[in-house]
């Protein structure tokens, strides 16, 4: 087991390394098993192609911001709203480590479109995670129940998530502050939108005028 | 309270903050005149009233320098009608918190551990707003401590606050614009030292260690292991501020003690360190059970320079400031008076910094004083209403006084304000002056 453990390590530090002093991300399978000196056999035991290997990383990332999370004694008494602010810090903590591996991933043309494949099972795990916290926050009242529209709300966070990954790249501030700052404000207008608030009346308002008049 | 989820940190956003502050004010003036229309003993009071509400309410959401700035022009009670003065004197107690997952992150950046970890206890709230961030309690060994976190990007956004802030509090202030630079370059210098949490570290040890011989004063203990750029811990000083202090109603005794101690702690920074606390407003002195003050906040320290330090504090001299050639040649040094006036402007001016001299020096001048001498106080506030009023003073192109004065005047206002309210006589006359010069 440890030494399946070491092959992937050894693949994916391989890869980074590879990526970063070539300027370009290594494309023949063959060849990089030789350069990081394993069997081709023993690459196909872990990855099926080069691109699922980026896939990893991103999951890797999610996983490990999860798994310090919930070591985190506070963490779990959080609201939704502050679990939120947790995960973006220590994920964007977690991106740190790797900074100019991650910003030449984020730099990929596909980053946005429906061919983000490299961050599709990072995504999967990210939507899973946030339709948690909402269904929590629903509970707790913190978010508030709309008809249609919170089974949708996933959405807004996964853009949510890309404004804030893009912001960190383009971010030149000490320690990074103002990607802090950044996340602070998207996290707490997420919320604020979602928490009731007088859209909510007004749409009452509407609700209750249309059915008068037209309802019976 | 609820908690505000973030600083606008944009200088668009900040401006669209003041921006909607103007239109209210602007309103609050409309509503003023219509009222006068209808009623014409409406006087400007409540005016004043709603405007300072509209304009603190901004104030606290802008957080960071704008709320110093709030801050510093409640202390200049002699600048500020009586309106202002108590919403902005708010501002010195309490913002809204930023949120407790990015306090565990600004831990982590500078510990590598979670306050949890770090220390026995820790309160997920804050219990308190200083300007630039926001203190929580915790404990160590059963050690009560107070934990100073700064908002991230505060450090950043002091120039463009300050330049917004610029329009706004001239015409709220009617300080003339070469008056408002000089007195904004300062505070810059001010302020970005204060996001310096190392610094203050620094200064708060060294000017503590250095008063620890007097009376009746008591400083928290700074915790260095505890502390990095944007976290500063010390012990907590569990007390009274003033207006609590004030209602247990202490003996005179008791007032002209502490009065006292306080006295000597200025005169003797200001004489013989040479560097000051020059935050005294009331929020940063602590009452205690014992009988002791506590003082807090070293972030803002005046470092007083040799060459002005001698001229200046000639004018707390009573047989200097008699002779008048004498006096006027001190004032065209520390640029009191300009060699570029009018023999009129000169006279003029000099009458009013003899006067202001003659007046706020008082308490230098005599052996004892008593700040409790309400009259006292009317004459410094009429002064400085009447000045701000003459029309030679707002029109001046040029801004008079040094610029390393404004901390000194604006300490010696805050300390004059605070022994005030102590009602405490004080024997002023033991000073540190002398023995330096």
């Amino acid at each position: 087991m440890a030494k399946t453990k070491d092959i992937k390590k050894l693949i994916i530090d391989g890869y980074i390394d590879q990526a970063l002093v070539n300027e370009k991300k290594p494309q023949n399978i063959y060849l990089f098993c030789k350069d990081i000196g394993i069997e081709e056999r023993e690459f196909y035991e872990h990855y099926t192609s080069m691109d699922t290997i980026e896939e990893d990383i991103w999951l890797q990332y999610f996983n490990s911001t999860i798994d310090k999370l919930s070591k985190e004694e506070a963490y779990k008494e959080y609201s939704s709203r502050e679990k939120l602010l947790a995960f973006y810090y220590t994920f964007i903590e977690e991106l740190k480590e790797r900074r100019s591996f991650v910003i030449k991933m984020i730099k990929s043309k596909y980053m946005f479109g429906p061919l983000s494949s490299s961050l599709s099972k990072f995504r999967e795990e990210f939507n899973e995670y946030i339709k948690d916290l909402i269904s929590e926050g629903v509970k707790t009242g913190e978010i508030e129940e709309r008809h249609l529209l919170t089974d949708k709300y996933y959405l807004v966070f996964w853009t949510e998530f890309i404004f804030l990954l893009d912001f960190w790249k383009e971010d030149k501030s000490d320690k990074f502050e103002k990607t802090d700052v950044a996340i602070e404000k998207a996290a707490n207008l997420s919320f604020d939108l979602m928490s009731r608030n007088p859209l909510d009346t007004a749409f009452d308002l509407g609700k209750f005028i249309f059915q008068s008049k037209f309802g019976k | 309270m609820k908690e505000q989820s973030s600083i606008p940190t944009g200088k668009v956003q900040r401006a669209t903050r003041f921006l909607k502050t103007g239109v209210k004010v602007g309103g609050n003036f409309v509503k003023h005149y219509s009222k006068k229309l209808v009623n014409p003993e409406t006087d400007r009071t409540e005016l004043d009233a709603s405007n300072a509400e509209d304009i603190y309410q901004s104030l606290s959401e802008l957080k960071g320098s704008a709320l110093k700035v709030a801050q510093m022009m409640s202390m200049d009670k002699n600048i500020l009608p009586t309106a202002y003065q108590e919403k902005f004197t708010m501002a010195q107690y309490s913002a809204p918190p930023l949120s407790y997952p990015l306090v565990v992150k600004t831990f982590q950046t500078y510990f590598k551990k979670s306050p949890e970890e770090l220390f026995d206890s820790f309160t997920k709230n804050a219990v308190n707003a200083a300007s630039i961030g926001q203190v929580h309690q915790a404990t160590v060994n059963g050690q009560k401590l107070a934990v100073k976190i700064q908002y991230p990007g505060v450090a950043n956004s002091i120039s463009s606050d300050l330049k917004i802030v610029r329009p706004f509090a001239k015409a709220l202030f009617n300080i003339s614009e070469a008056d408002l630079k000089h007195y904004l370059k300062e505070v810059e210098e001010r302020l970005l030292e204060e996001t310096d949490y190392e610094l203050e570290l620094k200064r708060s040890r060294e000017i503590t260690e250095a008063c620890n011989h007097i009376k009746r004063l008591i400083f928290p203990r700074y915790h260095p292991e505890f502390s990095s750029a944007r976290i500063l811990t010390m012990d907590w000083l569990d007390g009274h501020h003033i207006k609590e202090y004030i209602n247990t109603h202490p003996s005179q005794e008791e007032r002209d003690a502490i009065g006292q101690a306080l006295w000597d702690f200025y005169d003797y920074q200001i004489h013989v360190l040479h560097q000051v606390h020059a935050d005294p407003h009331p929020g940063n002195f602590l009452f205690l059970k014992d009988g002791n003050v506590g003082v807090l906040d070293f972030g803002c320290v005046k470092v007083i320079p040799k060459k002005f330090y001698k001229r200046y504090f000639l004018m707390h001299d009573i047989d200097f400031v008699k002779d008048e050639d004498q006096l006027k040649e001190l004032l065209f040094e520390l640029s009191f008076l300009n060699k570029n006036d009018s023999e009129k402007e000169t006279n003029f001016f000099y009458t009013i910094f003899k006067e202001m001299i003659d007046l706020l020096g008082q308490p230098f001048h005599n052996e004892y004083f008593d700040f409790s001498d309400e009259t006292f106080f009317e004459q410094v506030y009429e002064l400085g209403e009447r000045i701000s009023k003459m029309k030679e003073v707002r029109q001046s192109k040029s801004a008079r006084g040094p610029q390393h004065g404004l901390y000194i005047n604006r300490t010696f206002f805050g300390l004059y304000h605070i022994l005030n309210e102590l009602k405490a006589k004080v024997h002023t006359g033991k000073t540190n002056r002398k023995m330096v010069n």
